[in-house]
């Protein structure tokens, strides 16, 4: 945990920052993998592909993983904890299952662009459009879960506030319940 | 750190110090199982869609002949 509330700032603003650049980007993605998918216009749809295989490398692969590092250094160093409230567990868990697409993604749309730039027909390709409106959808809920914190602490959590509370008792005896 | 030194720099973090303080007692909350439960639906719901349309998917899909993994992570060098 930091001690400087600056330091903490700059983590949270560099988290919220690569975080909703994540979904930005995802969302270009989904534009560019829409016509990809639906294009008829032959050069179009090759330049989709191509459009989406440089999204996908340089901007979503290391926005992810930016926003895994620096969300997890962010949680540690902050009052939430990363496994004491279940709002946050559950961030973790969608943001992994996310990277794991994520990853498969990458090869896929990188065999594809490849074989849109051979000279076949990239019509005839297929699209990805689950994946994308399924990302899409996985971080607008992880974007709405770090908003509302719903409430809720875990078991760990618990225990991690019952020694907090001990800890305050003990350096501070006046504020103890009569 | 201590919870007070944290309130009296920053008012953002000093909110979410005191409404840790304040959270109910432990047990999964209904909105976790609700989550969960639409989570399994979601799941069961693609697995049933990709036995439906049949045919192979995630990269593999795409893979033929001497493609590599590797190519995909180097577009744009000469071969």
């Amino acid at each position: 945990m930091t001690d400087s509330p600056g330091l903490h700032r700059l983590v949270l603003t560099t988290h919220i920052t690569t975080s909703v650049g994540w979904l930005g980007a995802v969302l270009a993605y989904l534009a560019l993998d829409i016509i990809a998918t639906v294009g008829q216009d032959v050069a179009n749809v090759r330049a989709a592909y191509f459009g989406m295989q440089v999204l996908i490398l340089y901007i979503i692969v290391p926005l992810a993983i930016a926003s895994v590092l620096i969300g997890i250094v962010n949680a540690l160093s902050s009052p939430w904890g990363l496994f004491q409230h279940y709002w946050i567990v559950v961030k973790v868990l969608l943001t992994l299952f996310a990277i794991t697409i994520l990853f498969l993604e990458v090869r896929s749309v990188g065999h594809v662009a490849e074989i849109a730039a051979s000279g076949a027909d990239p019509r005839e390709l297929p699209g990805s459009l689950p994946h994308s409106i399924g990302g899409m959808i996985v971080l607008f809920v992880t974007t709405a879960l770090s908003v509302y914190k719903p409430r809720g602490v875990t078991r760990y959590g618990s225990r991690k506030q019952q020694e907090r509370r001990l800890a305050r008792m003990h350096s501070n005896p006046s504020s103890r319940v009569p | 750190m201590s919870a007070e030194r944290r309130s009296s720099t920053a008012p953002t973090l000093a909110w979410h110090a005191n409404r840790s303080v304040d959270e109910s007692p432990p047990g999964v909350p209904r909105w976790v199982k609700v989550f969960g439960v639409v989570a399994v639906i979601v799941v069961l719901l693609a697995i049933a869609a990709m036995i439906w349309v049949g045919g192979e998917h995630g990269p593999g899909r795409h893979m033929h002949g001497d493609h590599t993994a590797a190519s995909a992570f180097a577009p744009f060098v000469d071969p």
